[in-house]
């Protein structure tokens, strides 16, 4: 029970947040906008398509759409949302690297289909996520070193619940997170979602040959994603919603999803997409944040 | 006060890190505010004359010295980069090793709680500013370098535990800006005599 | 194991090895020779798995070689685990021999073959059964010696004898090493066996550090440790297949098993620097293993590559757990070593099955170079799914074997790092160094899959390849099908390794990975989560339809499969950035007429660092060394005499 409750509101709650996102950038954009449901929209219609299956593809690229999805839901079965109990509780380092099951089958997709397009951002969007794969490590010991009482269903359930605005260290750890949100969801600064020339993506040059069906499950996955690494840092930052009653706390997770988006899209607005040669830059200096928070958290 | 003092911190590394010289500048700026503020959290100092070490320290931190350097760079016409002899991730990673062994040093300093963070804190900013004079090539950025490091030393005599005295502050702050002073003066100087800012080619100066 | 079951199993092993040159018909003497490898190996596994049950080791006498050392077999649980390493891999490599070994059938040497590699096999696992210094190196030389053949079988290529050339000397440097280290020991003990070595009293610390800095050297070369490692990309890809998943997935095991032996049996009470030591080199052999892969375009090479970062993951699970006894924290010392033991039988599993797949695309492809191949899923699907099964577990996703074992390091890592550790730096480092090297392993094998298995072909004879004969299916099916067990069950092998190494102080009972369980509900809740998608895709499918068509090129025709992205293309981005430490060289030649640009050629290429930088060096300063001594040597025998008499001389003065 707890469990189809837990998913549905990632499910219901993701495509929300890339509404809101999409929306808070037209309107800093001083433009009209999509609707705040227009994903939803966009997946329904997504999801009544076929498909058109590239003849190059073999069985790996059928199976992909569908890894990508299961995986990233399964991300989810462990990450809080509403309350501090998850339906899988995992390891941080299980957490981690099981990021990385997704992303091997939506690389390869990529590959797959022999397009140009997808193996370039095949080839950009492993190099970025190899290059954030330390501050991810350091950020998560991090959070596990703040809530190291039950270190295997860590995440947020071993966070104080007293405002983080005390703990420097965590507020550092958020804004790493923050940082992988953007470089891992590909956010502006790293990459830009809705460019509109193939050249410069990374996630929709990868996913360019998917449609109908797939595009459906690998943009839900997206989707799912950013609401996933939403909900970890802004349950980093309000440890205290998670244990709020259930009535309270639905809505305070669709708060917390909604600001979120806000935050992205005020950001993706106001920042320039980086060179591809400085993502580098920007990720090491997410790890020497990370390693930062760590050495606070040791030093205090 | 620790968050103020890990926002000093992280100002510290975006003042070391970062490549451009007017966002350095404002962040040498919000340094100098946070470092005003300092005195007046620290309870244990008296009511005025922490309040005079407040306006003191953001009178000449975050108002004169960056006045001075933005009318610097806008007068000197050099360019927004601060170029650098070493590549930004080579820079971004010595801070971060900088970083780790000041935290690493001041574990044995003996402090605890507040004043170890702080006094790791400080040493990070010493050694970023030393850092940003080591590798920067213009001059400009050579004295935001000297104004971070300014900064931590500060930051580390808080952390010390020593009291405020106020004519000491006074002298140092009277010190450091005519310090920047001069300096401003030397790069007009510089800059007519040699049509560059460029610190790697002072050594022509030499007989 | 009963002692008679000993000789049997080297028994078939030898029988298989010598009868299989003597038989005239080509087919049958593989079959024979590697046959009976397969069968000395399923009997050693079983009678070791079943063997290992009983307590307390076995100690087998043998025949002296030399009339002043006595000889044994010595086989503890350590010694136990090793063989079922040596075993398993065996059995799995010999079957796959039978029908690899076929293209070898119309030389000669191809008869050879079957002996040199019964007799790697068992000089392998005379090496970890070894109960004293003579033995051991018997079996070390043994060893080396056969897989030195075996990597100069094609020795009408030039490449072949000079990677030869290479770990020849390597080894020996080595054995050397080893030699000096045990005989360290021996001016302790008096004696040549291991058990009069055990913990032997080195007072000074000097000569602690020595004997383990020349242990280092022999075993750290024979495992392919930074930065002993610059004859494995060399010597492995230039063996048979099937000889390069042994030399690979067990072989430079032998080295771990060393280290593991030296430090945790041998040396007493090894100083926390030792441990330190040993992380970094392991880091350094990971990150750059893995780096100097991504560069790779040769397949086997990169496979090598990827055996010189794994080692790295292990010695970084051995270091920490020295490290950890040293300081006294005993349960994640136990965590740790367990888990660098587990992650050593796990890259021989999947190692030895991507060098066996990797065989099979070269025996469909005719080349090593992945930039020729491609499509290749389509054509090979057995090989195909096997192989990426074993990318995925080198990449260390869950749920599969690579994933368990590093999990365990880092699970003892962390345990270890927690408040109040002796070096939460070092060990944080090493955590991070670890999640930077799977990141990088995960953008190799998604290029190496991507580029031979999936897109188009991109040369004629890739496009005509297909799946290999059974006898080669069904060892990489096996091993892929470990692979995922042992990933979704590790506490099959991790619980018995838990146990395994005595340490001096009886430690406090370890909760043994209480994720043992959650792996395997993680891989069952994708399981279904995953299936019901493909169902739910299905059914969509069927309701709205699907229709294939070419890849969209911008409205153009997709003219030719050298349009798809390459690997080179592919690497680039991670070898943008890490081009301060690799290096890269580049030439760039143009032809012009007048101002047109006729033909444009542009290379890059990435050189091993301490080829070029450290031993050339050494290789240069030796040959001038070597040019000054001839000097010496003039011709005149009245001159030599003159030596002679000097050098008695000097001798009778100074040193009596």
């Amino acid at each position: 029970m707890d469990f189809l409750l837990h998913m549905t509101l990632y499910i219901a709650l993701a495509p929300l947040l890339s509404g809101v996102l999409r929306k808070t950038k037209a309107f800093l954009a001083c433009r009209q906008g999509a609707p705040v449901w227009q994903p939803y929209a966009d997946l329904w219609k997504l999801f009544h398509r076929g498909i058109v299956r590239s003849t190059s593809a073999s069985w790996l690229f059928d199976l992909s759409a569908p890894v990508v999805l299961g995986g990233t839901l399964v991300l989810a079965a462990a990450t809080p949302l509403h309350s501090r109990e998850v339906p899988l509780p995992m390891h941080f380092v299980l957490y981690i690297y099981l990021m990385a099951l997704p992303r091997f089958f939506q690389t390869l997709a990529g590959l797959d289909t022999g397009s140009a397009f997808g193996g370039l951002g095949a080839s950009r969007e492993a190099a970025v996520s190899a290059m954030a794969e330390p501050a991810l490590l350091l950020s998560m010991c991090g959070l596990a070193h703040l809530g190291a009482a039950d270190p295997l269903n860590m995440f947020l359930s071993g966070l104080p619940a007293e405002t983080a605005l005390r703990h420097p260290e965590t507020i550092l750890i958020a804004g790493t997170l923050f940082l992988l949100l953007l470089a891992e969801n590909s956010r502006i600064p790293v990459d830009d979602p809705a460019t509109h020339l193939e050249l410069t993506m990374i996630h929709e040059a990868m996913v360019l040959d998917h449609s109908g069906v797939d595009l459906g499950m690998i943009q839900l996955a997206s989707s799912v994603r950013l609401a996933v690494f939403s909900a970890l840092a802004s349950g980093v930052l309000f440890p205290k919603a998670l244990t709020l009653p259930v009535y309270l706390a639905l809505p305070a997770a669709l708060l917390r999803l909604s600001l979120f988006g806000v935050l992205i899209g005020a950001v993706e607005a106001g920042t320039a997409r980086m060179k591809l040669s400085r993502v580098a830059s920007f990720l090491m200096v997410a790890t020497v944040l990370a390693a930062i928070a760590l050495a606070l958290q040791y030093a205090g | 006060m620790n968050t103020l003092t890990v926002l000093l911190l992280l100002l510290g590394i975006h003042l070391a890190v970062s490549e451009r010289i007017r966002p350095a500048i404002r962040s040498l700026a919000a340094q100098g505010f946070l470092l005003g503020l300092l005195p007046l959290l620290d309870s244990s100092g008296g009511g005025w004359r922490a309040a005079a070490l407040c306006v003191a320290t953001i009178g000449v931190k975050s108002v004169a010295i960056p006045a001075i350097l933005t009318r610097a760079v806008s007068r000197l016409d050099i360019g927004q980069e601060s170029e650098s002899l070493i590549s930004t991730k080579t820079t971004i990673l010595l801070t971060g090793a900088l970083t780790l062994s000041a935290f690493l040093a001041c574990t044995r300093f003996g402090l605890s709680g507040k004043d170890q963070l702080a006094a790791a804190a400080g040493l990070t900013l010493l050694f970023s500013g030393l850092l940003t004079m080591t590798t920067r090539v213009k001059a400009v950025s050579q004295v935001i370098g000297f104004v971070v490091l300014e900064n931590g030393i500060f930051l580390l005599g808080a952390a010390s535990g020593s009291e405020f005295t106020l004519p000491i502050e006074l002298g140092i702050f009277l010190d450091l800006f005519v310090a920047v002073f001069l300096m401003g003066i030397l790069m007009f100087k510089i800059q007519r005599a040699f049509t560059h800012m460029d610190v790697r080619k002072i050594h022509m100066l030499k007989d | 194991m009963p002692p008679a079951f000993v000789f049997v199993v080297a028994g078939t092993y030898l029988l298989s090895g010598i009868a299989a040159p003597l038989i005239r018909r080509p087919r049958l003497s593989r079959v024979v020779g590697f046959g009976g490898c397969a069968v000395a190996s399923f009997l050693g596994l079983t009678l070791t798995l079943v063997g290992s049950l009983q307590r307390g080791p076995l100690r087998l006498p043998l025949p002296a070689p030399v009339p002043w050392a006595a000889s044994e077999l010595y086989l503890d649980g350590l010694s136990a685990f090793f063989l079922v390493l040596v075993f398993l891999v065996g059995f799995f490599a010999s079957v796959y021999a039978v029908g690899y070994m076929r293209e070898f059938d119309k030389h000669r040497r191809g008869q050879a073959a079957p002996l040199l590699f019964s007799l790697l096999l068992l000089s392998m696992g005379l090496v970890v059964s070894a109960g004293d210094m003579l033995s051991f190196l018997l079996g070390w030389e043994g060893m080396s010696l056969s897989s030195y053949f075996l990597v100069v079988l094609e020795h009408e290529k030039a490449e072949a004898r000079r990677a030869g050339l290479i770990y020849l000397i390597a080894t020996h440097i080595g054995t050397g090493g080893i030699l000096v280290a045990f005989l360290s020991l021996e001016q302790h003990t008096g004696s040549f066996s291991f058990n009069a070595f055990a913990r032997v009293p080195i007072a000074d610390p000097a000569i602690l550090a020595a004997t383990f800095g020349f242990a280092l050297l022999g075993f750290g070369t024979k495992a392919g440790m930074f930065p002993f490692h610059i004859w494995l990309p060399y010597a492995h890809p230039e063996a048979p297949s099937p000889v390069s998943a042994i030399m690979s997935g067990v072989m430079i095991k032998m080295g771990v098993y060393g280290i593991v032996r030296f430090l945790f049996f041998l040396l007493p009470a090894p100083p926390p620097s030792f441990g330190g030591i040993l992380i970094l080199l392991g880091l350094l052999s990971g990150v750059f293993g893995v780096l100097y892969a991504i560069a790779q375009h040769d397949v086997k090479r990169l496979l090598a590559f990827h055996s010189v970062e794994n080692i790295g993951i292990i010695l970084v699970g051995i270091g920490a757990a020295s490290l950890c006894l040293a300081a006294g924290q005993l349960g994640p010392a136990r965590l740790l070593l367990a888990g660098g033991l587990f992650h050593s039988l796990n890259h021989a599993l999947f190692k030895g099955l991507l060098f066996l797949g990797g065989g099979a695309v070269f025996q469909g492809t005719h080349t090593r170079n992945i930039e020729k191949m491609g499509g290749l899923m389509r054509r090979m699907p057995l090989t195909g799914l096997t192989f990426l099964f074993g990318s995925l577990a080198i990449s260390a996703v869950p749920p599969l074997n690579g994933f368990a074992s590093e999990f365990a390091i880092y699970r003892g890592l962390w345990d270890a790092a927690g408040k109040g550790g002796s070096f939460p730096g070092l060990l944080i480092a090493a955590m991070a160094g670890l999640a930077l090297i799977g990141g990088l392993a995960f953008v190799c094998f998604v290029k190496v899959v991507g580029t031979v298995f999936l897109g188009n072909a991109r040369s004629p004879s890739a496009a005509a390849s297909r799946d290999p004969r059974m006898t080669m299916t069904f060892p990489m099916g096996g091993l892929a099908f470990l692979c995922l067990a042992l990933g979704v069950f590790p506490s099959v092998a991790l619980d018995p390794l838990l146990n395994l190494v005595p340490f001096a102080v009886p430690s406090p009972p370890v909760s043994v990975l209480p994720e043992g369980g959650k792996l395997a509900a993680v891989a069952a809740a994708l399981a279904f989560i995953i299936g019901c998608l493909v169902l739910l895709r299905f059914a969509l499918l069927r309701r709205n339809g699907k229709r294939d068509h070419g890849t969209w090129a911008c409205g153009f025709a997709y003219s030719t499969p050298r349009m798809q992205y390459t690997a080179t293309s592919f690497a680039d981005p991670v070898l943008h950035v890490f081009r301060g430490v690799l290096r890269p060289r580049s030439v760039r030649e143009e032809r012009l007429s007048g101002r047109f640009l006729l033909e444009m050629r542009y290379e890059t290429h990435i050189r091993d660092l301490f080829e070029n930088g450290l031993y050339l060096p050494i290789y240069r300063l030796f040959l001038r060394l070597a040019f000054l001594a001839r000097r010496l040597h003039t011709g005149h025998i009245h001159l030599y005499l003159g030596y002679i008499l000097g050098t008695v001389v000097i001798l009778l003065v100074l040193f009596h």
